[in-house]
Parts: C-alpha cells; sequence; structure tokens
C-alpha cells in the first residue's frame, strides 16, 4: 500500500460519498455543483451544504482519532491502545456532557470542555499507570476510567432535561449528523494536531524500544509525553465535541498501516490520518444509507465492525500481552 | 577525554547499591565488569550513562549531570539486558533509531547504518522483522543500533554493553568481541558487564570485580583473576591455568 493509493481511495470515496443518500445525484450534477454549474438549487444544497461538509468532518474527525491511536499505541508501547479504550474519548465526552447540562450550548465552550475532559483522562491513565509499573496497569488504568465516565455521563442523563439528553445520548453513540460548515471550521484545529504529532516521529520510534532506552537517545521522556498527551487529546476532543465517542478507527486504523506499510512512526502517523479520515467516511456514509431515509449512528457501526476486530487482535497476540 | 566515577555511592529506599566505588574508563580500552548477581554492575553502568544521578561521575572532568540530555547521547550508548520493543519494525529501522541524537542529515545516517550493518554482518537480519526474530537475533540488532549511535566519533563515545552475549551463540559471541575490540582500536572506551569470567580475561583490557556494591580488584586480567579475587567475589574455589596475562579458571568441584 502507498500513499499514492490511499489518496486515490480517499477521492474515489469523497466523490461516491456525494454522489449517494436519500437523495441519489448523479455525478455530472455533483460536480455542476461544486463547479458552480447548471444544476437544480436543492440539489446544489445537498451536495454543497449537507453531504461536503459532512464528508470533510469525517475525514478530519476519522484522521485525528486514528493518528492519534497511532501516537498513544507508540507512547503506550502497546498496540491494543486507542483514544476510546483507555477513556479519553469517554473523558471528553463526560466533560462535553458536564458543560451540554450545567451550562450554556456554546460550541466554542463545549469543545474546550472536551479538551480538558480528555486531557485530564489521558493524565490520570497515565499516572495511575506509571504508579503501577507497567504498560498493562496502564490501559487497565483506562478501562477503570473509561467506566467511570461513561458512569458519570449516566448520571447526567439523569439530572439532565429531555432536550439535554437527547444531546448527551448524542455524545455516547457518535453520529456525524450534525455537520455544518461551522463545524469544519473548528476541526481544521484536528490537522494541525496531527502535524504536531507527526514532528514528535523520531522520539515515538525511540520510546518503542523502552522509556530507559529512549533517554539514552537524549529524548526526555516526560516532556515527549506530556506532549503527545496533550496533541492527541486535542485531536481526539475537538472529535468528540464534533462527531461523540466513535470507538475502534484508533485501534484498527494504525494496525492496517503497520501490517502494510511498516511501523516507523513517519509512515503510521500521515498513513493513519488518510486511512482513518477514508475509513470513517467509508462507515458514515453506510449509516446513512443502508437504512435510509433513516441514519445509524456511526459510532454503533465502527464498533460492530471493530469490536471482532479487536477480539481477532487479542487472540494473535498469544500470551505477549503480558497482562 | 575520561569518564571516571570517584568514590561513588548509591542508595535506593536505604538499601546501599553501590559504596564508594571509584572506576576509571578510559578511552581506547576495553573494562570488563564481574561480579556476582546483585552486586550492583547494571546500577554502576546507569551511573556511568548519567541516567541515575550520583556524585562523583566525571565526564571530560565535569559532572556528567551538567551534560545536556542530548549531548550526552552523542557520546555514551548504552545497550540494556532486554528492549521492550514489540512492533514490527525491520531491523534496519530499528538500527536507524540510533541516529535519532544526532542532526547529521537523511543520507549520512543511512551510510552509518549501512556501514555497522558490513561491520557486524547484519545484512540479512537487517531486512527482516524485529519482532520475528529470536533473542540472540534481537540482541545482534540492538548491538547494531546501539553502535550506530556513536559510530561517527568513535574517540569520544563511551560505549556500555549490559550482559550483551547472554543470548548469544558460541559464534556471535566471538564476533562480539571481535566488534568491541574494532571499537577500542578506533579509540572507543568500552565497558562491558559479564558473567563468563574467561571472556573477559581473554578480551578485557580492564577487569573491575564488584561484589556487595563494593569494588573488589580493579586491574589486567592477570592481576585480577586470582583464586582469592574469585573466592570473594563469588564464594567458589577455582584454580587459574595459562598464561600469567590471561589466565583461564576452571572451577573446583565443590565450594
Amino acid at each position: 500500500m502507498r500513499f499514492s493509493v490511499l489518496m486515490f481511495a480517499l477521492l474515489l470515496a469523497i466523490l461516491t460519498s456525494l454522489t449517494l443518500g436519500s437523495a441519489a445525484i448523479p455525478l455530472a450534477d455533483v460536480f455542476a455543483a461544486i463547479t458552480g454549474g447548471d444544476v437544480t438549487d436543492i440539489r446544489r444544497t445537498i451536495v454543497l451544504d449537507i453531504r461536503l461538509p459532512r464528508i470533510l468532518l469525517a475525514i478530519l474527525v476519522g484522521g485525528g482519532i486514528a493518528a492519534s491511536g497511532a501516537a498513544i499505541q507508540g507512547l503506550f508501547r502497546n498496540p491494543l491502545a486507542d483514544p476510546a479504550l483507555i477513556g479519553v474519548s469517554s473523558g471528553a465526552a463526560l466533560c462535553a456532557a458536564l458543560y451540554l447540562v450545567l451550562g450554556a450550548a456554546l460550541l466554542p465552550g463545549l469543545t474546550a470542555s472536551a479538551f480538558v475532559g480528555g486531557l485530564l483522562t489521558t493524565w490520570l491513565v497515565l499516572e495511575i499507570g506509571r504508579r503501577g509499573g507497567t504498560i498493562s496497569a496502564m490501559l487497565l488504568a483506562g478501562i477503570a476510567i473509561n467506566a467511570l465516565a461513561i458512569a458519570g455521563i449516566g448520571l447526567l442523563s439523569y439530572v439532565s432535561t429531555d432536550v439535554q439528553l437527547r444531546s448527551v445520548t448524542f455524545w455516547a453513540l457518535g453520529s456525524l449528523g450534525g455537520a455544518d460548515w461551522y463545524s469544519v471550521a473548528v476541526a481544521l484545529i484536528i490537522p494541525i494536531a496531527i502535524l504536531f504529532l507527526f514532528a514528535e516521529r523520531h522520539k515515538l520510534n525511540a520510546i518503542t524500544l523502552g522509556d530507559q532506552e529512549a533517554a539514552y537517545l537524549g529524548i526526555s521522556v516526560p516532556r515527549l509525553r506530556i506532549r503527545i498527551v496533550v496533541f492527541t487529546a486535542l485531536a481526539v476532543s475537538i472529535g468528540v465535541a464534533l462527531t461523540g465517542v466513535i470507538a475502534f478507527i484508533g485501534l484498527v486504523v494504525p494496525h492496517l498501516v503497520r501490517m502494510t506499510m511498516g511501523s516507523t512512526h513517519q509512515v503510521v502517523i500521515p498513513a493513519s490520518a488518510i486511512l482513518g479520515g477514508l475509513l470513517l467516511l467509508i462507515a458514515d456514509t453506510l449509516s446513512r444509507t443502508v437504512f435510509a431515509p433513516a441514519e445509524v449512528p456511526v459510532g454503533i457501526l465502527t464498533a460492530l465492525l471493530g469490536g471482532p476486530f479487536f477480539i481477532l487482535l487479542i487472540m494473535r497476540q498469544k500470551g505477549k500481552l503480558g497482562i | 577525554m575520561s569518564l571516571v566515577l570517584h568514590s561513588v555511592s548509591f542508595e535506593v529506599d536505604g538499601t546501599q547499591l553501590l559504596d564508594q566505588v571509584s572506576v576509571d574508563i578510559k578511552p581506547a580500552c576495553i573494562t570488563a565488569l564481574i561480579g556476582p548477581n546483585g552486586a550492583g554492575k547494571t546500577t554502576l553502568l546507569r551511573i556511568a550513562s548519567g541516567e541515575l544521578a550520583a556524585k562523583g561521575v566525571m565526564l571530560d572532568d565535569q559532572p556528567i549531570s551538567d551534560c545536556s540530555l542530548e549531548s550526552r547521547a552523542r557520546r555514551v550508548a548504552f545497550l540494556t539486558q532486554s528492549s521492550a520493543l514489540d512492533f514490527p519494525f525491520t531491523g534496519l529501522e530499528v538500527m536507524h533509531m540510533g541516529r535519532i541524537p544526532h542532526l547529521t542529515g537523511a543520507l549520512h545516517d543511512r551510510r552509518v547504518v549501512e556501514e555497522v550493518v558490513d561491520k557486524c554482518d547484519l545484512g540479512n537480519l537487517s531486512k527482516r522483522i524485529y519482532t520475528t526474530l529470536s533473542g540472540g537475533e534481537k540482541q545482534r540488532i540492538q548491538i547494531g543500533r546501539v553502535l550506530c549511535q556513536v559510530w561517527d566519533d568513535l574517540e569520544s563515545a563511551y560505549v556500555l554493553f549490559d550482559e550483551p552475549t547472554a543470548a548469544l551463540d558460541l559464534a556471535h559471541q566471538l564476533t562480539f568481541f571481535n566488534i568491541i575490540q574494532m571499537l577500542r582500536d578506533r579509540g572507543a572506551a568500552v565497558v562491558v558487564v559479564l558473567h563468563d569470567i574467561n571472556l573477559a580475561s581473554k578480551f578485557a583490557d580492564q577487569i573491575c570485580v564488584l561484589a556487595s556494591g563494593q569494588v573488589l580488584a580493579t586491574g589486567s586480567p592477570g592481576e585480577v583473576i586470582t583464586s582469592s579475587n574469585i573466592g570473594k567475589a563469588f564464594g567458589v574455589s577455582i584454580d587459574t591455568l595459562g598464561s600469567p596475562e590471561r589466565p583461564v579458571i576452571q572451577v573446583r568441584a565443590t565450594l
């Protein structure tokens, strides 16, 4: 697999996704809508204001989750880490829900709350894991914090009004249904966070050798840890604020990349970003077309597909997990 | 140019791991550290590398703690007993990690790695996936990585190996010693923790015997490998055979 193949597949998926939906729009009209050609107003609106922002949001959010998954797996030295599994996503969702129920539903405040939530939970997981002494301790801490965050969201749903409840449930499931150009604009922070992660590619390679070995290679591991945590929390939390919790993309995608393109983070980070965007776009397109005009939240779909894949991975580890 | 441990003591939670240890790690010299389990050999290496902070460690007459992490990494390389690496990198990619502290450009890095691959006969292993290699093969790649880290400037380099030969077969043990002799001949200071006293005697220029956190003896193999020293350190009775400069030990049947 090469980057050119990935980019081509992404382009193909974008075009296909633009034509598909409860109203099928031929490719010629899609082009006409984008280039300002001759097309009915309703089709122009569907393509430009409904499908295009949703597609871009899917690519940005999926890319952010997958690139963060790749970085977190490197940092945790464990190929089974995932932003949703270790509680980053649910921590972000909890703080987003807190803000929704207790504060005003203003998007920048919401995004900031999600970011703080993501940051706090990742930090907690790392800190507990460090005291536990092993990587497994970190993963287990993640599971515990994940459960706590989900319980917190559950509690909030009891004290929330009906309108708030709908939004809170939305965060737990994950959906791109709310996409508009404003959310795409907010999501543009995600590629910046991915760039920052990419800048740490060599250090991420070194840390897979072990913390001690990384230090012998001149890397200040505690500082690297902080940077990775901040950048991944940023990429994931913005995704969560805009679309809710989308599981398994961050786990599955870096794996597919490592299996086909190699393990250096020079490749894994950017390729995960593209493939993550591609997969979330495909999943979202499926979620809005299979039962059209009804829509399945895309988080359910990624969990349905990712769950079995995860089980397969665990079985293939053959005692290497060390838990 | 020197790395000197002057009367270094180190304790963790009230346990004295090193007690007034003095070792002079000289350039162009192979120093072997021997001693029973728990004698403090690994701790000594970790202190010499600057990872564990202790008073009395001087790199070129300056406390090693004054050196930045990056500049230290360009001069001091350390191969630990085991690495956690569990991602399917190729051998070559693992060796490239040794170039991380350097800002010498991709072209130069590639040339360094190629030279090390060539010198250490890693051509085949370097193309394979690290996680599929055997323990000894992994170790050979890791040795290669450590060499890549200091290859440009061996004259000012300190290369520390913690039990590097434990997983290696006989032929590759010999290859390893040929490699560190080459490092020494090019001016590097090599420190190697060994369990095989005969290998230490055969290849080291200086041997340091550690027991219970103290230096029992330091000197040439002929000076250090005596039945009295080995008896005190390991509690084992031995006879020395062979040349007086590089004696061979034979263990007596009973303690």
